[in-house]
């Protein structure tokens, strides 16, 4: 077998990995600070509420980062040069908030021994169990 | 409100990409993957050196969609990306995302293609977004 197709098979069908964050007013703030982003509903609470939030909402952007970090204990199982993620699809479903925890959950559903690439059904829930976040992410293994 | 907002209409944003944006993000996010933030273990990989989080570039498309709303005087924000990351972003580099209004999803929601280039003209990602205006 090919060695790169071998170092993929340490993520079998059905591996499912999470991490889970408290997303802090902090956070939004350092990420909005990184990235550029200068949406009002992200940083000022006023036009968040005449919007029609409950207040400033964490970047749906920032919800795929949580998502990155379970890509990275994914990938931390294959042997190195290890892999990087290739592909998002992800759509968020209800805002969230600062201060709420996010869980970020994946599980292998598929692979392309060809292509190098191992495929993942992705979902995120708040504490309360509620949907956040879901859709299917792509590592390429190197 | 904006009913209809021009299809064609565009955002972007240019912003050099430095190591502090991308240990703040891991930090923010979790994200301590090694090609991200140990440099030994990144010259051994075909990037040669650390480079960005995919997820990262995820940011700078919705730092392009909210500007994109600002300059339509509407109020909104992303609520999906569907893309690849076709180049590796590294520490120093000039990435310019630029996104376009492409069709009107009704109830608000309008679909934007995505292009992310660095400064040397390299496609680093391509895909869509969906924003919701508010």
């Amino acid at each position: 077998m090919e060695e790169r197709a071998q170092r993929m098979e340490v993520l079998p069908m059905g591996h499912r990995e999470q991490h889970t964050k408290t997303i802090t007013q902090a956070d939004v703030a350092n990420f909005l600070t990184i990235s550029g982003d200068l949406n009002p509903l992200y940083l000022n609470q006023v036009a968040a509420q005449q919007a029609g939030e409950p207040g400033m909402v964490v970047p749906s952007a920032l919800l795929v980062g949580i998502v990155s970090a379970v890509m990275a204990k994914m990938t931390a199982h294959v042997p190195p040069p290890g892999g990087v993620s290739y592909r998002y699809a992800l759509t968020a479903l209800k805002s969230v908030l600062p201060g709420e925890t996010v869980t970020a959950t994946l599980e292998v559903i598929g692979k392309d021994v060809l292509r190098h690439e191992i495929y993942f059904d992705a979902t995120c829930y708040t504490a309360n169990g509620e949907k956040v976040m879901t859709g299917q992410t792509t590592l390429k293994v190197l | 409100m904006a009913e209809a907002l021009a299809t064609g209409s565009k955002g972007q944003f240019t912003k050099t990409v430095t190591e502090s944006d991308v240990n703040l993000f891991a930090g923010i996010t979790g994200d301590f993957y090694d090609v991200h933030v140990n440099e030994e273990f990144a010259r051994k990989t075909k990037f040669g050196g650390r480079i960005a989080h995919g997820a990262y570039s995820v940011g700078l498309v919705s730092a392009a969609v909210s500007r994109w709303l600002a300059g339509t005087g509407a109020t909104g924000y992303p609520v999906s990306y569907d893309v690849k990351f076709t180049g590796p972003i590294k520490l120093g580099d000039t990435v310019t995302t630029e996104v376009m209004a492409e069709e009107a999803l009704g109830q608000g929601r309008y679909r934007l293609s995505v292009n992310c280039v660095n400064q040397a003209g390299v496609k680093i990602l391509k895909g869509e977004t969906v924003a919701q205006v508010l």
